[in-house]
């Protein structure tokens, strides 16, 4: 028994350590987050919608640059008003760039005219490690019956210049209208490019 | 009075997270030789001297950031070729590997000579990163006369030392070549030699996942670096990077994958 345990520990335990992080194909892990009204979300909230992460930086250049240009606010607007949830993710811990507080996040908010479902606050960076996220801006794209669809880059540009903005390939409107079709998503997965999550 | 202050000082730490500063980079252009023959072929390099602590990117910069990006302006008959990038170093952080710069890099650009002298400008726009990232730009110029070439009396030796800091090519008798496994991709060379360690570095995006591990097998005379495959739908046909060995010499890798 004890021979069985040493050697099937370390195989469960990569296991575990091995899920930690959202494949296309696959079921998108759960979570419990708090959003910048105090509200509490699971994934399993929304079941039947489409769901899209994106995490951001509000200082980082490559973020501003979608901010800045109205981009990510058209995204957000655009989906949103098709039924698609828009969870926008702050993972910066206390003390590093990006982070804000629930009262600075709402106005920041505003003042940008964004529009998503809500934002999620993940000082402790445990919502971006479960779903891997590398990058501000990075996209995660759940569907309805909650198989993550897309992970990657916001486009197809990996610059800071918003003049980048308008000729590229936006990953994300291609695959919400493709899913949004009822079409398979064809470009699943992206590396996506940003400034590197301000994890602790 | 005081509420003006207020406002302002409200306003000063409400955007301080978009007014991140750095030290500025010292951007300089560094000739091999002045004077240059016309019709010939010389190197001209573009000094980055990079504020301490922080660091700029490769030409693949890994999981985050961006790689400098210059626009020439030139003599008329000159043209200025791609850049040759220097081995970067591997910088590891919570969110994920990159490959880049620290203290100074010099980029050079081998550089086709006009009938003329003239004015060389490099405009540069690049990303300097420490905990945070600020886009920086600057332009540097040098002048350069035409006749019979002579090393630059300053720029020589510097130039003699960034092109030591390129990656060389293998010898043809190490075969390198590379591979396809599912979710991998395997670098095999024939060195002569026992490998003890090995570093490679993708030359683009997309290609491997940069914090995996890179395991090495070797024997006394060949060896073999096993890469995980980045998670995207990209098709890979040919493996370019940088393959380091024991810490000490840099190769420069362009294979296909077969």
């Amino acid at each position: 028994m004890k021979r069985m345990v040493q050697v099937l520990l370390p195989v469960v335990l990569t296991a575990i350590l091995a899920v930690a992080a959202a494949n296309p194909g696959e079921q998108a892990p759960n979570f419990t987050a708090t959003d910048s009204n105090g509200q509490i979300h699971h994934l399993s909230d929304y079941e039947g919608k489409f769901v899209v992460l994106e995490w951001t930086n509000s200082g980082c250049p490559f973020t501003i640059k979608h901010y800045a240009s109205g981009n990510m606010q058209k995204l957000q607007k655009e989906w949103t008003g098709k039924g698609v949830v828009w969870l926008t993710v702050l993972s910066s811990a206390p003390g590093k760039q990006g982070y804000k507080k629930a009262t600075e996040e709402n106005a920041y908010v505003k003042e940008k005219g964004a529009s998503p479902t809500a934002v999620l606050m993940d000082p402790s960076g445990q919502l971006g490690h479960l779903y891997g996220a590398k990058t501000t801006p990075h996209i995660f794209i759940v569907d309805p019956s909650g198989k993550l669809v897309y992970n990657g880059a916001i486009d197809d540009k990996p610059t800071t210049d918003a003049q980048d903005v308008s000729g590229a390939r936006n990953y994300v409107d291609i695959a919400l209208t493709e899913a949004l079709g009822g079409r398979p998503v064809t470009t699943a997965s992206t590396q996506p490019y940003g400034c590197s999550v301000k994890y602790q | 009075m005081r509420h003006c202050l207020l406002t302002l000082l409200f306003w000063i730490v409400a955007n301080s997270s978009i007014l991140a500063q750095a030290p500025d980079t010292k951007v300089s252009l560094v000739p091999e030789e002045n004077p240059v023959k016309p019709g010939s072929e010389t190197l001209v390099g573009i000094r980055f001297q990079i504020p301490p602590g922080w660091h700029m990117y490769w030409v693949n910069p890994g999981d985050a950031g961006e790689p400098p990006k210059v626009q020439w302006v030139l003599p008329a008959g000159w043209s200025a070729g791609d850049l040759e990038w220097p081995t970067p170093t591997r910088m590891v952080n919570p969110a994920g590997v990159d490959y880049g710069y620290e203290n100074e890099v010099m980029l050079l650009t081998p550089t086709k000579v006009g009938q003329s002298g003239g004015d060389l400008t490099a405009n540069l726009r690049w990303l300097v990163c420490k905990e945070v990232c600020v886009p920086q730009k600057g332009s540097a110029k040098t002048s350069l006369r035409v006749g019979t070439s002579a090393p630059d009396p300053a720029g020589a030796q510097i130039i003699g030392a960034a092109k030591a800091k390129l990656p060389k090519t293998p010898p043809i008798q190490w075969k390198v070549n590379a591979f396809q496994n599912p979710g991998q991709l395997i670098l095999n060379l024939r060195p002569g030699t026992k490998v003890q360690q090995a570093t490679f570095f993708p030359a683009e995006r997309e290609i491997i996942e940069n914090t995996a591990t890179q395991k090495l097998s070797s024997t006394s005379y060949a060896a073999q670096l096993a890469l995980k495959r980045a998670d995207t739908t990209k098709k890979v046909l040919r493996l370019k990077g940088v393959l380091v060995i024991n810490g000490a010499t840099a190769y420069a890798v362009d294979v296909p994958v077969k």
